[in-house]
């Protein structure tokens, strides 16, 4: 029973984790700088592909050395065979490599998903509104069917996709030590976040997002001002890829097309935080994210399947997929109606960047000194 | 008859900051510059007057490179930045605001300002985590922040958003933000629209204190010509694309072809 407990509130925490992390890298993109990007997603994946093929590869190329049965090759051609061994047999007893790995699949997954962003920020530059979101969506679906049928990306089957590395193992304890990871990481980002926004660049993001042609007359370069929330949104977005596919409560173990680029999971999800947190608003996110991710987005994604059972959905011919994933658009679409009508601004409205202790330079400089007492 | 700048006044004008030459704009069939030269010198505060619709507006547009002129070329001390985009402008050293106020609306009072701060390496986003990387250029602009909202009397709304703000308090925001630019040429598109008298008079001694103390350049457009004309050193006046007259704003302002121009619309 106390066992049970404690993992149900690992799954939550990590659902809560990864959550923050996606959305406030599409809250950098869409609340500080006014880019509707609907192909959050594909940022996203990147971070899962890092994991479940590069890292992999190179796990299997130490591995080959002294573990029977796994070779390079072996991590696309029987992915589910070599990660199988190498999740049992090499792993649990690398903890440095591990550790290592973990590292580098963090770095490069930012890399990764900062230079996806960088190149969706081509058409960025000169599409506004909703011309921008439909491409961004287009280009993320079609990049979802490429991954899907690339062998060498995502392996042979595409709804199973591939296993992932458990780089936790060597802890005994994957789901705790995944956990506090993915919370550690949440814990960095909000610190990261709120530090660029209490900053002079996190500052002109919004401004400049309020109005270009101000902002150009200022002798800002929009440009690279919009390119910029481009690469930074899109980097956390794949570093939250990356946690996700490391941690078995949210992978479950495995990445597949369908699983990481899934519009609903991570974009449109992130979309209904952040607009309920309050756009811009890093700590509105975090809050909406908390509430959210306990009351609806953790049993929604882990008992929808039963509560399709018990009401024989399928007898009325929807399938259980179907029905989870039309319950996820129903809570999303109620989330954004309740927050048009009853909170325009989100749970904490968008706040200054406070980048110095203004009051002081207000009373020394503005308002007389207060009248001495007598 | 050429309009030209007296000898007497070429003179004294040497040294010539910015100049149109023979500037043509047209919007679809409207022609709303024909052909406009003007000459900015240095340190002076010009007015550029004209009945609504004359094309002054434009004309700023095109100095500062929001609009690309037909024909005609723009000449900032002594290079031609025809077409050139308008951050880059503004780097170069002039700075405009607008007519209708374009304010970071979300933005607080002192915000807009501190955005207002010339651009550089504090902006960097990269290296925004690294409060090293900034806090000194931002106390410098903190500073400079509040000396600007104490000159133009907004001091006690620095803490405010600029959705709050009223038509008046904006106008006074865009001329915040472009003394804060640091701009060497300063183009003001109707500082003092529905600001009241008093106001109005504070924000051109604030204007002329920064021609004395700093040696900024002011191009102005204004329409309370009785408020402008005592404290600018030059005045063009824009007629349906075309220059009417210009010379010291008395001079202008009883030239018979500028009253028949507001007379007539
Ligand atoms: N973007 C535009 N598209 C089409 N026509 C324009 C545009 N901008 C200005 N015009 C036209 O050009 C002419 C000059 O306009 P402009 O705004 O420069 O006048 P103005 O002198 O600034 O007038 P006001 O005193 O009312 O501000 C007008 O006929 C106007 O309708
Ligand atoms: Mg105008």
């Amino acid at each position: 029973m106390m066992a049970n407990f404690a993992v149900l509130a690992e799954q939550i925490l990590s659902f809560i984790g990864i959550y923050y992390i996606v959305s406030i890298g599409l809250n950098l993109k869409a609340g500080h700088m006014g880019i509707p990007d609907f192909g959050h997603a594909m940022f996203f994946a990147m971070g899962g592909i890092v994991v479940g093929n590069i890292v992999a590869h190179i796990a299997a190329a130490v591995a080959a050395k002294s573990v029977p049965g796994v070779t390079v090759a072996g991590v696309i051609a029987s992915n589910t065979k070599t990660l199988s061994i190498m999740n049992t047999k090499f792993f649990p007893y690398h903890p440095l490599l591990d550790i290592g790995l973990v590292i580098f699949a963090l770095v490069l997954s930012l890399i990764l998903g900062g230079i996806l962003g960088w190149i969706a920020s081509l058409p960025a530059l000169r599409l506004r509104g909703e011309f921008l979101a439909i491409l961004l969506l287009t280009v993320a679906e079609g990049l979802r069917v490429i991954f899907t049928y690339t062998k060498s990306l995502m392996g042979s089957t595409p709804t199973v996709g591939l296993s992932t590395p458990a780089l936790f193992s060597w802890t005994h304890n994957s789901g705790l030590a995944a956990t506090i990871f993915t919370i550690i990481v949440a814990l960095i980002v909000y610190v990261y976040v709120e530090r660029l926004h209490n900053s002079p660049a996190g500052r002109l993001f919004r401004a400049a997002r309020d109005d270009e042609d101000a902002a150009k007359a200022l002798g800002k370069n929009v440009v690279t001002i919009r390119r910029d929330a481009m690469i930074i949104g899109s980097a956390l977005a794949g570093l939250a890829g990356a946690v996700y596919a490391l941690n078995p409560f949210l992978g479950g173990g495995s990445v597949a097309a369908v699983s990481i680029f899934n519009r609903v999971w991570w974009t449109f999800w992130p979309w209904a935080l952040i607009i309920l947190g309050g756009m811009a608003s890093n700590r509105g996110t975090g809050l909406a994210t908390i509430i959210v991710g306990v009351s609806l987005i953790w049993p929604v994604r882990l008992y929808s399947f039963k509560v399709a059972q018990v009401l024989h959905a399928s007898a009325l011919g929807i399938n259980p997929d179907q029905f989870a994933n039309a319950l996820e658009y129903a809570f999303i679409g109620l989330i954004i109606l309740i927050v048009q009508a009853v909170l325009p601004r989100g749970i904490i409205p968008e706040y200054p960047s406070r980048t110095l202790p203004f009051e002081k330079y207000a009373r020394g400089k503005v308002l007389p000194p207060k009248p001495k007492e007598e | 008859m050429a309009l030209q700048m007296t000898e007497k006044e070429e003179g004294s004008a040497s040294d010539i900051i910015l100049e149109t030459r023979n500037i043509v704009k047209r919007f679809g069939g409207v022609v709303a510059l024909a052909g406009v030269s003007i000459k900015i010198p240095r340190r002076w505060i010009v007015l550029l007057i004209g009945p609504n619709g004359s094309g002054k507006t434009t004309l700023v547009n095109v100095i500062t490179g929001f609009l690309k002129p037909e024909e005609g070329k723009v000449i900032y001390e002594g290079r031609d930045i025809t077409g050139v985009e308008p951050h880059i402008i503004t780097r170069m050293g002039i700075v405009r605001t607008f007519q209708i106020p374009k304010p970071f609306i979300n933005l607080t009072v002192l915000e807009n300002l501190l955005a207002a701060y010339p651009p550089g390496p504090h902006e960097n986003p990269y290296k925004a985590v690294s409060k090293r990387s900034w806090v000194k250029t931002e106390e410098e602009a903190v500073e400079k922040a509040f000396d600007i909202l104490k000159a133009l009397g907004m001091e006690r709304a620095w803490d405010q958003k600029a959705s709050e703000l009223s038509g008046a308090e904006l106008k006074l925001l865009e001329v915040g933000r472009a003394l804060m630019s640091g701009a060497k040429l300063m183009i003001l598109d109707e500082p003092a629209a529905g600001v009241n008298p008093t106001k109005a008079h504070e924000i051109f001694s604030v204007i002329r204190k920064l021609r004395e103390e700093r040696g900024i350049t002011f191009l102005i457009i204004e329409h309370r010509i009785d408020i402008a004309s005592q404290y600018v050193d030059y005045t063009y006046a824009l007629h349906l694309g075309r220059l009417i007259s210009q010379g010291p704003p008395q001079k202008v302002l009883n030239d018979k072809a500028v009253i028949e121009s507001y007379i007539g619309g």
